[in-house]
């Protein structure tokens, strides 16, 4: 349906990166916080797993972005290419918003920067140039960063902020595609704003709105259903002896 | 017999093993530990949100010798660990009623 009304949807930015960050939130909503929430403290699990998660991430988002282009060609090529830009571009952006704000730059930034770049370029890979894929980019690691602000403030529990991130990234990524596509890179696509369509970037807007709607309610109901007939949430005492235990009886680190 | 235990910043470690290497003791034994005294705990920062993590880490030695050698063992160990900051650690020292050796069986003072 969305591409019937001519929205641009390059790799799935809006159908993978913005409907589940709708549904995330529906689920974060439904399940509710954890139970030590506000008391428990935050350090990341494993940072250095984190670290190389998101560089397998970066290297197989190529498959992800330039392989939407469905041969290896030119297009493939330049979706490569703009993948590539926005992740570091976000990256460094993430970074250096981190740095001023919260005083100290982090590598759980530099990785959470890099997905957001990636995230966000995902709509437009194939529609827009390098230098676009290099504003994006550096605009994913500004605006995800201020969503994850914006997380703490609401208190809803997104530990790995797929709402921030993969929502907000969507949704930027997916309007940018509107105001930088460009027929010249991609004339199968279509121009978007800043090419003399500025007809694209409301398109787009009604992809997103229609995406977070349609996620962002089915999840809710499909979620209170599935909690109403079984049951979503383990009991508390669950909860605190770890769902390791608890609902697979395994030791994930040794006895 | 005297246990000797310190709780000292694990930084200083080392410094205090090469210094009691200089003295006569038996033996030693170090663990990781976390705690706290009068120091505050450090900030720390995830995806912008500081936290305050309380319980510190530091390292435990644990050393037990007779009576005589025990003055000489802490002074080591204070005059190594201490960097003027809180958070330098405590040196406890306790009262031991015996020790056996398990190689040969030795017990009292012979054991250690």
């Amino acid at each position: 349906w969305l591409g019937g009304i001519g929205a641009l949807d390059f790799a799935g930015g809006t159908v993978v990166h913005i409907s589940s960050g709708a549904a995330a939130l529906a689920a974060a909503l439904v399940i509710g916080r954890r139970r030590d929430y506000g008391s428990a403290v935050l350090s990341s699990h494993n940072l250095p797993l984190t670290i190389l998660g998101a560089a397998i991430l970066w290297f197989g988002w190529f498959g992800f972005n330039a392989a939407s282009a469905l041969a290896a060609h030119g297009l493939a090529a330049s979706a490569f290419v703009t993948t590539h830009l926005a992740a570091a571009a976000a990256t460094l952006s993430w970074v250096g918003i981190e740095w001023l704000h919260g005083g100290k730059p982090t590598s759980l930034g530099a990785a959470s920067g890099c997905v957001a770049g990636l995230v966000a370029i995902t709509p437009a890979a194939g529609f827009v140039g390098a230098m676009p894929a290099v504003i994006i980019g550096l605009l994913a690691g500004l605006v995800c960063y201020g969503a994850v602000q914006l997380k703490w403030r609401a208190a809803y529990d997104d530990s790995l902020d797929v709402v921030g991130i993969h929502g907000a990234g969507g949704t930027l990524g997916a309007l940018a595609t509107g105001v930088f596509a460009s027929t010249a890179v991609n004339p199968d696509g279509a121009d978007g704003l800043l090419f003399g369509n500025p007809g694209q970037v409301g398109t787009q807007a009604v992809a997103v709105l229609a995406t977070i709607g349609y996620a962002f309610v089915v999840s809710f109901i499909l979620l209170k259903l599935v909690d109403v007939v079984v049951g979503l949430r383990v009991t508390g005492e669950e909860e605190e002896i770890g769902l390791d235990q608890s609902q697979h009886s395994e030791a994930a680190y040794g006895a | 017999m005297k246990k000797v235990e310190a709780i000292i910043r694990p930084e200083c470690a080392e410094r205090v093993r090469a210094a009691l290497k200089e003295l006569s003791y038996p033996g030693l034994t170090i663990s990781d530990v976390k705690g706290h005294g009068a120091q505050k705990g450090m900030r720390q920062q995830w995806r912008g949100k500081e936290y305050v993590v309380e319980l510190l880490p530091k390292v435990k030695l644990e050393i037990v010798a007779v009576d005589d050698d025990v003055p000489a063992i802490v002074h080591a160990i204070v005059k190594n660990a201490r960097t003027g900051e809180e958070g330098d650690g405590k040196i406890f020292v306790l009262p031991i009623e015996d020790a056996v050796r398990v190689r040969t069986g030795d017990e009292g003072d012979n054991a250690i």
